[in-house]
């Protein structure tokens, strides 16, 4: 388990259907608002497609289906964080952005198990704020641990 | 010391320093009125105990003297020089006015001067007059390059260009004979000298990118003196070894001078160059490289990492048309003296030197930063995709003056044009590439006590510098396997009675739009059956099925084919052959491999000519517009829902003027919804290299130029799409990768069948 310590700091924080996530500041490049996707066959259900950020094409990840919530229609409140991953940008859909909010070390706990059945890689841990609690994303893992491209029979 | 004398000075500069100024080198008057003005202050400096002023302003009045004599090599440098070194002097006799020591005041590059070794020089006599410096702000880091040199010793040399003693007595009775007729080798303990003050850094760039080119013309020359050891091949290299020279000398380097002097007086009268000749030569190009290295690790504010050996050329060179005997010298053997055609050169020298300064050279390559292209690359693909915005806008397509259609159209026409300009400018022959892989060779070859000729042939082929670059490392791997694998040893050459040399075979040439590169040989080939076991012994292939030949081969690219076992079991092939598949792919190119046992391998590697712009045709499948590149369309077609006629109820073909061509539906690849088959829809047919199909589409739109985005590598996987481009609305479209789809349709249709 990794150090608590390293895991406070500030967070972009954000919604996905009932739930608050939250992403590292500095992986934060910017909040778009939803624009025209092009969808790209042969990608799994998350992979929406992609899009022209002011001449860089960047893939775009719908974090409510990858981690398996409900689908629902975009909204006006619906938009994408670009967040700068080691190699590349990736757009991600989240229902609404929330805050930037400071969590101190003291409100950092580690991840809770919940079975082999559900799998917590990409959780860095489970941040407390007052009423509710911040799911603390490690963005680089969400896509670590899978491919973007289903390799898949065509014929 | 008195004060009102050292005014007098001051003032007497300060003057000096103003007619420096206005000092014209058109007018030589001006500069001879500095010149002896200077000299007058080298006169009354020299009375003072600050001498060290004075030898600065004997050189500088020796600079003035040599634009006077028209003996600088660029007066306009001199006069600088001339300028600041006054300048300088100025500062310096104003600290010792207000009692300091000047010599942390740096000296103007080019003066040849050494600040602390003029001052230690006067510490004694200045001691009692000038408080002492600090030591620590002389060693200051400060970032110009004569102040990164100051020695702390007083040894005049950079004490990291210092070549160890060398260990090899031997060697230094040998230069005994070499010395009496020759004047060049250096003679033995000498230190190489290297003057930092002679040039700037922009100088040195300039001269190193001059020498690398130098150096692979050489390179070239050489081998082509290896091979026909021709009259005209030898004056080409004497031609090229007397420019190192002139080069080297402009910014006084004269550890390469002297080696560039000595091999070039070796290459005068020869006309024929012995093994041992040549292999010395290969080591006089390395071991300028090796300082050229240095030097750009200097350049690049690093430190000198290797010393090159220089002595030991130097002898080597001077004394090989004089040995008579082995004189114990590595790698050296006998040269029986009548086998030479050396003479000494004496008095011709001079001669010869003006015919090669006769030979004009013209300049027709200018050399650009790489980065300024890919800027340049970068802008004007921006400026692609906005003229298609504008040739798309709606309000521009509303235009009805003809004038403002008219500037339009120009000012597409340009753009295109623009557009060519700088694809060419991307644009480098193989020709160097190969000439690498051909040095390469012989080393390896000769290493193994190969031999194995190399043939090159369309080395004018032209490609992108970025692809260039990046098959640089493919191409080592092939051609090192080919070498160490493909080619058998003489004895098994021999045994198999194979007629004629083992060779190396590197092509280059244009196929179908696409550059094709080979890398074969007439080695051994592929054993089939060790691959064979070794594929299914990996799992890769299932024991007890029948493959062809060709499915075999195409394990060697399967990543750890050969990661366990070496090679030498295989009959070699497989070293990291499937980083050489990834790589090429990357660039939108592909790799095959054929093989004849006991004829040799053939890789053959297919390239995009261009990376970054293709002609694309705009089609509409279900909604989505999608990019089929231009050059694997053949035409259109009309097809109407009748003429389709199944193949056993599942491969759909239609007829084309007789011909029987498959149908591939691109929703089946595009995962689309809209399956419903239409009444009448287009069909595009494309083709590449034999294969042919017919991609049904819903529309064309229209035909246009595309900038080629990278998908990066989380999409590298996906079958039928190699690239994205951005449309004139802003939206990203996929571009289609035909000789992919090609090779998955028809697989498909053999599959169905």
């Amino acid at each position: 388990m990794q150090n608590l310590g390293n895991i406070s700091g500030k967070y972009l924080t954000f919604r996905l259907a009932n739930e608050m996530y939250g992403i590292e500041i500095l992986k934060v490049r910017e909040i778009i608002g939803m624009m025209e996707i092009t969808p790209v066959p042969q990608t799994p259900g998350f992979v929406k497609g992609l899009i022209n950020l002011r001449g860089k094409v960047i893939a775009v990840i719908d974090l409510r289906t990858k981690f398996n919530l409900e689908e629902k229609a975009y909204t006006s409140e619906t938009c994408m964080i670009i967040a700068d991953l080691v190699e590349k940008q990736v757009a991600l859909v989240i229902d609404s952005v929330c805050e930037v909010v400071d969590i101190p070390v003291s409100g950092v706990e580690e991840t809770p198990s919940f079975g082999a059945s559900i799998n917590t890689a990409f959780i860095k841990g489970i941040g407390k704020m007052e009423k509710q609690v911040i799911i603390l994303l490690d963005i680089e893992k969400v896509f670590n641990s899978e491919e973007l491209v289903k390799v898949q029979s065509l014929t | 010391m008195v004060d009102s004398l050292w005014e007098a000075i001051v003032e007497s500069i300060d003057a000096l320093v103003l007619e420096a100024v206005e000092c014209d080198i058109a007018d030589l008057g001006s500069v001879i009125k500095v010149h002896d003005h200077l000299m007058e202050l080298v006169m009354s400096l020299s009375e003072t105990p600050h001498t060290a002023l004075s030898k600065i302003a004997q050189r500088g009045a020796e600079m003035a003297m040599d634009i006077v004599l028209q003996e600088a090599k660029d007066p306009e440098f001199n006069l600088q020089v001339v300028t600041e070194t006054t300048a300088t002097l100025q500062v310096m006799a104003r600290e010792i006015l207000n009692g300091n020591t000047p010599k942390y005041i740096p000296l103007p590059n080019g003066l040849g001067l050494d600040v602390e070794e003029l001052f230690f020089e006067q510490e004694d006599v200045t001691a009692k007059d000038v408080p002492a410096m600090i030591k620590e702000t002389i060693q200051e880091p400060v970032p110009a390059i004569e102040d990164i040199v100051i020695p702390k010793t007083l040894e005049p040399v950079i004490p990291v260009m210092q070549v160890a003693e060398k260990p090899a007595e031997k060697k230094l009775e040998m230069p005994k004979i070499a010395e009496q007729e020759k004047p060049a080798p250096a003679p033995v303990g000498r230190y190489p000298k290297f003057d930092m003050a002679s040039f700037t850094p922009s100088h040195l760039a300039d001269y190193l990118s001059e020498m690398d080119e130098l150096l692979l013309t050489a390179e070239e020359k050489l081998m082509e003196c290896e091979k026909h050891s021709s009259v005209e091949a030898i004056q080409e290299l004497f031609g090229v070894f007397h420019t190192i020279k002139g080069v080297s000398g402009i910014i006084k380097l004269q550890d390469v001078t002297d080696i560039a002097h000595t091999s070039e007086m070796l290459l005068e009268e020869a006309s024929f160059l012995p093994k041992h000749a040549v292999d010395l030569l290969f080591q006089v190009i390395d071991i300028f490289k090796a300082y050229n290295q240095s030097l750009r690790n200097f350049h690049e504010r690093k430190v000198f990492l290797e010393v090159p050996e220089i002595q030991n050329i130097l002898l080597k060179l001077g004394s090989i048309e004089i040995v008579k005997e082995e004189q114990g010298i590595e790698k050296q053997q006998a040269i029986p003296l009548e086998e030479m055609d050396f003479s000494i050169p004496e008095k011709e020298e001079q001669n010869k030197e003006d015919k090669y300064l006769k030979t004009d050279y013209i300049q027709k390559d200018v050399k650009i930063k790489t980065s300024y292209i890919d800027a340049l690359m970068d802008a004007v693909g921006e400026l692609v995709i906005a003229q298609t915005m504008v040739d798309n806008d709606a309000e521009v397509l509303r235009i009805g003056n003809a004038q403002t259609l008219r500037n339009i159209a120009t000012m597409r026409k340009i753009t295109r044009h623009l557009q060519q300009l700088s694809m060419t400018m991307r644009m480098v022959t193989v020709q160097s590439t190969f000439h690498t892989m051909e040095r390469m060779v012989r080393d390896i070859a000769s290493e193994q006590g190969k031999k194995i000729e190399v043939v090159i042939s369309g080395e004018q082929t032209e490609l992108d510098r970025n692809l260039i670059e990046a098959m640089y490392n493919p191409l080592v791997h092939l051609v090192r396997n080919a070498v160490d694998h493909g080619i058998e040893t003489e004895e098994e050459r021999t045994k198999a009675q194979k007629e004629g040399n083992a060779k190396i075979y590197l092509k280059a040439y244009h196929h179908g739009g696409n550059i094709t590169i080979e890398v074969s040989d007439n080695g051994r080939g592929l054993n089939r059956e060790k691959i064979l076991k070794h594929a299914i012994e990996k799992n890769f292939l299932e024991s007890g099925q029948s493959y062809s030949d060709d499915a075999i081969l195409q394990t060697i690219f399967l990543p750890g084919f050969s990661t366990s076992e070496r090679i030498s079991t295989i009959s070699g092939r497989g070293v990291g052959l499937d980083v050489v598949k990834k790589t090429i792919e990357r660039f939108r190119g592909h790799v095959d491999v054929f093989s004849e046992p006991g004829k040799g391998t053939t890789f053959r590697i297919g390239l995009p000519v261009t990376l970054a712009i293709i002609e694309g045709m705009l089609v509409k499948v279900d909604g989505e517009k999608y990019i089929i590149p231009l050059i694997h369309i053949e035409e259109f077609i009309q097809v109407h829902a009748k003429e389709i006629s199944t193949v056993t109820g599942r491969g759909e073909v239609v007829m084309l003027r007789g011909n029987v061509i498959p149908i591939y539906r691109l929703q089946k690849l595009l995962k689309t919804n809209g399956m419903e088959d239409r009444e009448n829809s287009i069909g595009v047919i494309v083709s590449w290299e034999e294969k042919r199909c017919c991609l049904l589409v819903d529309e064309l739109i229209n035909q246009q130029q595309v900038v080629i985005k990278n998908l990066g590598s989380d999409f590298n996987k996906l079958i039928g799409i190699s690239g994205t481009s951005i449309l004139g609305d802003g939206r990203v479209a996929l571009i289609l990768d035909v000789q992919n789809i090609l090779s998955f349709a028809l697989a498909c249709s053999v599959n169905n069948n």
